[in-house]
């Protein structure tokens, strides 16, 4: 193998990503090659140098254990509500939504000016919710029970309708020459409409 | 049945315990804002749990963890939308003056110094690794802190072999510019 070829599979020949047959070659080019087994050796440190900063960090405890109470009571919920968290996605979703509304409740307790907050929100909503509703009670009120003019006016109008059915029925006059004075109640009955 | 849900909680704890600080780790040197890296993580291992049905045995668990987290920072960087404001790219003349950008480069380049490196190192990477974009931190990142193989790094953000390797190449290139302009900096500095 010749240097360049040798370089440039540097990364995965460290990283131990190569096959066995050209891992041999470039082990045995670098037997011979000093000056990639310089490069070689530079990089190595510099990697390593790398990883061991970029893996400087240590596990928070109060975080982990915060999340694995999480877990827990999630999985409790799930038993509770009787559905497996296993082979049920939706059951899994269920113990999520659990041990995030947990969460929430946990960071609630540490704070008692959130419980202020949350009764101040409860009673905005409520205020809303009773406001928006009136117009359409009253609204309803007024379509379910007429008013006293409006009942005696669709009495009125039955009794006119009752009355042209009257006239309708009775047998039509012999003589065409005089016809039938017009009925009261369709001259009433126009007014009315008119009005 | 409430054994089930005890005994998968159980073992999904036994598998997580052993890689909860390189998570933690990873998560913060993934997220920009390294404060959201606790909500990160909650979030992942959340996730985790509740699709631990489809979690199988023989596939690993560190590599399926990673790739949760993964997914929830990116989530969470494309959220803040801040890859593009930090992002920034290499003058030419440095790629060039870097060894092992693709040319072989036998004794021009000087080396990093790896006392500087020691001496600095953390506010470096830190800095550093915001000059990275979000795939090339990844890469880096699960392979550093990860300890993932190129397949998995690959599997795990969903990109070509090619890709992944590419990325993990320029993302060290990145970073040891960026560590190698700290170390002139500072022996400017220390020269006035």
């Amino acid at each position: 193998m010749r240097c360049e070829e040798v370089q440039s599979l540097q990364g995965p020949y460290l990283d131990s990503e190569l096959d066995a047959r050209t891992t041999l070659e470039i082990a045995q080019h670098l037997k011979s090659c000093p000056d990639c087994v310089r490069l070689f050796t530079e990089e190595q440190e510099l990697e390593e140098q790398l990883k061991g900063g970029l893996n400087r960090g240590s596990r928070t405890p109060a975080l982990w254990g915060q999340i694995e109470g999480s877990v827990v009571s999630a999985a409790r919920s799930a038993a509770r509500s009787g559905l497996p968290i296993r082979g049920s996605q939706s059951a899994g979703w269920q113990a999520l939504l659990s041990a995030l509304g947990e969460q929430l409740q946990a960071r609630l307790r540490r704070s008692p000016w959130a419980w202020a907050g949350l009764a101040v929100a409860w009673v905005v909503i409520l205020a809303l919710n009773f406001t928006a509703r009136e117009p359409d009670a009253r609204l309803e009120a007024r379509q379910t029970v007429p008013s006293l003019t409006e009942m005696r006016f669709a009495w009125r109008q039955k009794q006119l309708l009752m009355a042209d059915l009257a006239l309708a029925l009775e047998p039509a006059p012999a003589s065409k020459a005089n016809p039938a004075p017009p009925s009261p109640h369709s001259e009433r009955q126009k007014e009315t409409l008119n009005t | 049945m409430p054994e089930t849900a005890t005994t998968d909680a159980d073992r999904f704890l036994a598998l997580l315990q052993p890689i909860e600080r390189d998570l933690e780790t990873y998560a913060r040197r993934l997220i920009w804002e390294p404060e959201e890296a606790p909500d990160a993580v909650q979030n992942a291992v959340m996730r985790a749990f509740a699709a631990f049905d489809r979690y199988h045995e023989d596939a690993s668990f560190r590599a399926w963890m990673f790739k949760i987290l993964t997914h929830e920072a990116f989530a969470l960087n494309r959220k803040h939308a801040r890859i593009a404001r930090h992002e920034f790219q290499l003058e030419p003349e440095e790629l060039a003056g870097l060894p092992f950008t693709g040319e072989p480069d036998l004794g021009g380049s000087q080396p990093v110094s790896f006392a500087a490196l020691n001496e600095a190192l953390e506010p470096a990477l830190a800095a550093g690794l915001k000059t990275l974009t979000d795939t090339e931190r990844a890469v880096l990142l699960l392979r550093a802190i990860g300890d993932l193989r190129y397949r998995e790094i690959s599997a795990s953000l969903e990109i070509p072999l090619g890709s992944m390797m590419g990325n993990l190449s320029r993302a060290r290139q990145k970073m040891r510019a960026y560590i190698a302009r700290s170390e002139r900096r500072t022996n400017l500095l220390k020269e006035n």
